[in-house]
């Protein structure tokens, strides 16, 4: 027989074995003591694991157990061509407060690797520019430019851009932009671009928006030397939108435009303003890929996965999935195809899949209730990063739960190559390359 | 008086002081902290660091109504971290106890309710962030919005670590009453 429990009588019983279970710290030091602890030490104060006392023999064995396992991993990695050599993958970059409730806070880098494991890269005490949301933004390009937001007055704000290799110096003021704060977002919707897009040879460009009245914003791309903070700003079209992808040469960025047929894979608008079909391909950008170096694009039609060509040649790549097709985006070597699915039961996990040349899918993971444990009627996953090697992948997931109709947000961070996803702190800021 | 006799007045009288404020937190903040940790000595170690920490910046404190969220917020997010440590591969592998599950003393569990079983296997299963939630908003009556606030997360996140960690809560209750 089963005992409903109704919720006021839930929230008793565990009030009532909170307070017992507080109450069970017979071995801890009193407050006397904690006071004489605090006093003797000023410092902040590193808590390392309680060491055994045969430290030693655990150390050994553990030296020798990590020399065996590090020889046959190189081993297995140097006979295998499609892993990337250990120590020398991409880093995730994650931004976050390091005071996230104060009005004023500084903001910490973190770096990620493709085991889940986290280092701190910088901590920017003077950086914390806080819109209202919870998690810093800024973008990261690979050899460790961040350009961040910072204040210029109550309304406005400007970017700056800060070297991670020197991250006390003074940081370079990007010139000529002064944004609305509300008009801060998220830097990168999928391959759309709201924020700075690093570019080859550490190019930047910042799509931003100009109040000019009430109800009337222009909005502008600057192109800007990070080294010395000048720009150069030019407007961008009407019903246009900037794509997180460099043209390959570094002459101007890609636009798309699903109103006027034009497509990032074969349009960049340059600094002088005009819009032109160039040959060079695209650069990776680090999000979405949806386009690949030759401009060719991959787009999911009638739940069918599509390549379309500068040419708008379509071929199509794969008709029929497990599951319902939510979003694609090309592997780093533009041959193959990340694709994210929605699992058809009830549950709606979230799958991700490669997809190789003359192959059918393979599953790299699956995310089971990323938000929940409910029953939902839709699980969104969107490739929201892809790393430049593909060692990760970073997505995030909207999900609506059957019933009350909540609705939850979730994003991961995935390493393809063992399937594993993790959970990480702070916003996504962009990837670190390993030979920066 | 030297330099020396009012320097050592002045250390006599930080040290009351501290003492005080020690005093009067530290039983409400080393109870939230064995909430999170599951651990007594680990709480212990995350309430240290985060009185550390507050008796350093009490200065910036300006709104003294505020005290007490402030340092729920540094000595929950402490236990967090000190537990996430330990449960990290490395941690365990160098820690000087294994994970044990320690007998409490006889008296106290004799005189323990019998649902407490039932939820303290459940809780220990919980994420230290949902036990941070769960002990911010049930045991220590803070709404979902200061929770949020206090835990560092959106109101949305914090609500929805409080509904799974009830769910789970009520599954091992009511399974334990079946």
């Amino acid at each position: 027989m089963n005992h409903q429990i109704h919720d006021d009588q839930l929230d008793h019983d565990i009030r009532d074995f909170l307070a017992w279970d507080a109450q069970d710290v017979t071995d801890a030091p009193t407050a006397t003591e904690m006071a004489m602890r605090i006093s003797s030490r000023p410092a902040t104060r590193m808590t390392w694991p309680r060491l055994a006392p045969g430290l030693a023999w655990v150390l050994l064995a553990g030296l020798l157990i990590l020399a065996i396992a590090g020889v046959a991993v190189i081993g297995a990695r140097l006979l295998s061509d499609d892993t990337v050599p250990i120590g020398r993958s991409y880093e995730a970059v994650f931004l976050r407060f390091d005071e996230p409730t104060a009005a004023r806070a500084g903001v910490l880098v973190i770096g990620v690797d493709a085991q889940g494991r986290e280092r701190l890269i910088a901590h920017l005490p003077e950086a914390g520019y806080n819109a209202g949301y919870d998690k810093p933004i800024g973008v990261v390009s690979r050899s460790g430019l961040l350009a961040l937001p910072a204040s210029s007055n109550a309304a406005n704000f400007h970017w700056e851009i800060v070297d991670l290799a020197a991250p006390a110096a003074e940081p370079v003021v990007v010139a000529g932009i002064e944004q609305f704060r509300e008009s801060l977002f998220p830097p990168h919707e999928g391959f759309v671009a709201m924020g700075p897009v690093w570019g080859p040879g550490e190019r930047l460009a910042i799509p931003w928006s100009e109040q000019v009245s009430r109800s009337e914003a222009i909005r502008h791309l600057s192109f800007v030397d990070p080294r010395t903070g000048v720009s150069r700003a030019t407007e961008v079209p009407d019903g246009m939108s900037v794509v997180s992808q460099w043209a390959s040469d570094g002459s101007g960025i890609a636009v798309e435009s699903d109103r006027t047929g034009i497509a990032g894979g074969r349009t960049v608008l340059l600094p002088d303003g005009t819009l032109a079909n160039q040959d060079s391909g695209v650069v990776d950008g680090g999000y979405g890929r949806r386009y690949r170096w030759d401009g060719t694009e991959v787009r999911i039609a009638r739940q069918r996965i599509f390549a379309v060509s500068t040419e708008a040649a379509t071929d199509e790549l794969l008709s029929g999935s497990e599951g319902e097709i939510v979003d694609v985006g090309w592997t780093a070597d533009g041959a193959g195809v990340w694709i994210v699915l929605q699992s058809a039961a009830d549950a709606r996990d979230v799958i991700v899949q490669r997809m190789l040349p003359s192959s059918r899918p393979e599953t790299v993971s699956t995310i089971e209730y990323p938000t929940g444990g409910l029953p939902a009627t839709s699980s969104q996953g969107h490739l929201m990063g892809l790393s430049p090697d593909d060692s990760m992948i970073y997505l995030t997931v909207d999900r609506w739960e059957q019933g009350g109709g909540e609705f939850g947000y979730a994003t991961r961070l995935i390493a393809p190559a063992t399937g594993a996803s993790f959970d990480i702190e702070g916003a996504f800021a962009g990837w670190l390359a390993p030979d920066r | 008086m030297t330099v020396e006799q009012a320097a050592e007045g002045d250390r006599v009288r930080s040290d009351a002081t501290l003492t005080a404020f020690v005093a009067e937190h530290y039983d409400r903040l080393l109870g939230l902290a064995r909430l999170v940790c599951r651990d007594t000595a680990d709480a212990a170690d995350a309430v240290q660091v985060g009185l550390e920490q507050a008796w350093r910046r009490r200065a910036t404190l300006h709104d003294e109504t505020r005290l007490r969220p402030w340092l729920d917020r540094i000595v929950i997010r402490e236990a967090v971290r000190v537990r996430k440590n330990r449960q990290s591969w490395l941690s365990r592998m160098f820690a000087s106890r294994p994970d044990i599950t320690w007998i409490e003393p006889a008296d106290r569990r004799a005189s323990e309710p019998s649902t407490f079983a039932a939820l303290r296997a459940a809780f220990a299963h919980l994420s230290p962030e949902q036990r941070a939630v769960v002990a911010l908003h049930l045991h220590l009556g803070y709404t979902i919005t200061e929770t949020a606030a206090i835990a560092g997360v959106p109101e949305e996140t914090a609500r929805s670590r409080l509904r799974l960690a009830k769910q789970r809560l009520r599954r091992e209750l009511e399974e334990s009453r079946s």
